[in-house]
């Protein structure tokens, strides 16, 4: 279901120009829970955010669900980003001044879901993570570094999105917290047959997915 | 939560800097809603006293008053004045005396003889018969109710002046003494009588409008030469005018600057927002939010500073614009918020939050998602 070919992005001016990634073409299947490793700097958020329709390709071509994202207009990317992808961050980054529930509504919102089903929806997924209660009302400041994960993981599937991609999803949490954020992904990749592709540099997380691919000097090479 | 909730709660994020943005734009809001008040009510002031001005400019020979030889106008004269631009009506007149059934009266020709002017008066009604026919030097003649009653006059009865008989056409009343002693002739008729031929003892012209009243009096003055003392209310007018016209322009170029100021505000401070939340923008396009509903957001933040601010200037600037203006003007002025005041303040918020939204528009479309998340 998702699909690159020879995809290259290039930062910079002709004379000036760097490469981020070079050439990847890779293949996943769907309901797969694929890692991508690499170094700092290697090129993995530049890969995750062409695969998730930030920003175009320099070259190449990228399809998901057998459409071709690097083509599309800006309102159509708003429209694959709604519906299609999912988002993790390192940095979880909810906004900070909506509360959990709120922080999962709001992509049902920019899809259109009808306003009544939106708040169900946020709690049935928040506790799907496992947080519960008053957690649920509070505001990402007065959450913990696992518990903030929890909800951008919450608010990545909102959409039900057949693709979910996370950039270093436990780079700042403790071993146990991390631990527990990968195993709910790649519970959530089996159970509701979404593809997730996880960025990170721990080569420990890499040993748990489904395939591992290695990215190095934005080259891409399967493990 | 809808985008636009999401909005006015983002205005209370950082409550301190909205208490800021809310005074600063209160201030500039009322500032510019006092002068708009001060400057109406100038305006009206002015127009006012323009409007008891009236367009008559009077004509005299120099030296003629307190003189045993007075001095005449003449007919030839006048018509140089009756061929100016912007001249509605000419009205000449000569005075003399006579005595009718023995007693002393004042016999006034004229061309215009509904004009108080003529006899001393501010006011002259016709009360019974009608005005005489003032174009040749008929026996015609009006005689005021005062001199009717005395003399045992109605209209169409005779009597006799200057070894002529006229015939009553008309009674009148007129608002002074002075007036209700008068006779009133066709000008012909009194110079004849007079031996005046071609001499008027004073005129009144009339400009068609207060704005050519002081361009009317110059070009009198100009074609009457020395000879001529040439007077209208225009100066007395002016030099009463002259300061409020001077706070008139003072409170119109201040409603603009602080009605601009208060747009520039708004403007800097979404600017300012919208770059600091440049990230937050970032992460609602990468989750699915297009260009608009962001944009609405920021729109609502924008008028919810603009709403606010701006109530807080309505009501201190209706609170304080009667005595603003009077300190302006010098002394107690009557100034007040009207309605039509009110919305112009509203709209006036509306513009405000316009060009702070137009802002955080633009920049919002500006903002590539990739990039704002890579900027850490």
């Amino acid at each position: 279901m998702l699909e690159t070919k020879e995809v290259t992005k290039m930062f910079g001016s002709a004379d000036h120009a760097v490469t981020a990634v070079q050439g990847v073409t890779m293949n996943v299947a769907d309901g797969e829970f694929v890692t991508i490793v690499g170094r700092s700097g290697s090129g993995k958020s530049t890969l995750m955010s062409l695969l998730g329709g930030l920003e175009p390709p320099s070259s190449g071509t990228i399809y998901v669900n057998g459409e071709d994202i690097s083509s599309l207009s800006s309102r159509q990317l708003d429209r694959y980003r709604a519906h299609a992808v999912g988002f993790v961050f390192q940095n979880y980054n909810l906004v900070p001044n909506l509360t959990a529930t709120e922080n999962v509504m709001l992509p049902m919102e920019f899809a259109g879901r009808p306003k009544g089903s939106r708040r169900l929806r946020a709690e049935e997924l928040l506790a799907q993570v496992e947080l519960t209660g008053a957690k649920q009302t509070r505001k990402p400041g007065k959450l913990s570094g696992g518990e903030q994960q929890r909800v951008a993981i919450a608010r990545a599937l909102a959409n039900r999105p057949k693709l979910i991609l996370a950039d270093e999803p436990a780079g700042n949490l403790d071993s146990q917290t991390a631990g527990t954020i990968v195993e709910l992904l790649r519970t959530l990749a089996h159970t509701e047959d979404t593809t997730v592709l996880v960025v990170t540099h721990d080569a420990s997380m890499a040993k748990t997915s489904d395939r591992t691919f290695r990215l190095s000097d934005g080259r891409l090479a399967e493990e | 939560m809808s985008v636009l909730g999401r909005g006015v709660r983002n205005a209370f994020r950082n409550v301190t800097r909205t208490v800021a943005i809310v005074v600063i734009l209160g201030v500039t809001i009322g500032l510019s809603f006092v002068m708009l008040i001060s400057h109406k009510a100038i305006q009206e002031k002015i127009d006012a006293t323009l409007a008891s001005v009236g367009t008559a400019v009077t004509v005299v020979p120099v030296g003629s008053a307190g003189t045993t030889t007075p001095r005449y106008l003449t007919t030839a004269e006048l018509g140089r004045v009756r061929r100016l631009p912007h001249m509605v009506n000419l009205d000449e007149a000569l005075s003399g005396g006579t005595k009718v059934d023995g007693r002393p009266v004042t016999v006034v020709g004229t061309n215009d003889p509904t004009d108080p002017v003529n006899v001393g008066a501010s006011t002259l009604t016709v009360v019974a018969g009608k005005p005489i026919d003032t174009g040749g030097d008929s026996d015609e003649a009006m005689v005021s109710a005062t001199l009717a009653r005395r003399d045992d006059l109605g209209v169409g009865s005779t009597f006799r002046a200057y070894g002529r008989t006229f015939t009553v056409e008309g009674i009148f009343d007129s608002d002074t003494a002075a007036g209700n002693n008068t006779v009133i002739v066709p000008l012909g008729t009194e110079q004849e009588a007079t031996h005046r031929d071609h001499e008027v003892a004073h005129a009144t012209a009339t400009a068609d409008s207060l704005v050519h009243l002081s361009a009317v009096t110059d070009e009198i003055t100009l074609a009457l030469g020395p000879g001529a003392d040439v007077t209208s209310d225009i100066g007395q007018a002016d030099q009463a005018l002259g300061p409020l016209d001077s706070v008139k322009s003072l409170s119109l170029y201040t409603l603009y600057g602080a009605a601009g100021a208060a747009a520039v505000i708004s403007f800097l401070v979404m600017v300012m927002i919208v770059r600091e939340r440049k990230r937050e923008v970032g992460i609602l396009k990468a989750i699915g939010g297009a260009n608009r509903p962001i944009m609405l957001q920021f729109m609502a933040e924008a008028l919810t500073f603009s709403g606010l601010g701006g109530a807080v200037g309505l009501v201190a600037g209706g609170f304080t614009a009667g005595s603003i203006t009077s300190g302006l003007v010098g002394r107690n002025f009557h100034a007040t918020a009207s309605a039509a005041d009110i919305l112009g303040g509203l709209a006036a918020i509306v513009l405000v939050a316009g060009f702070g939204s137009a802002a955080a528009s633009y920049l919002i479309t500006t903002i590539q998602p990739a990039e704002a998340l890579r900027s850490e």
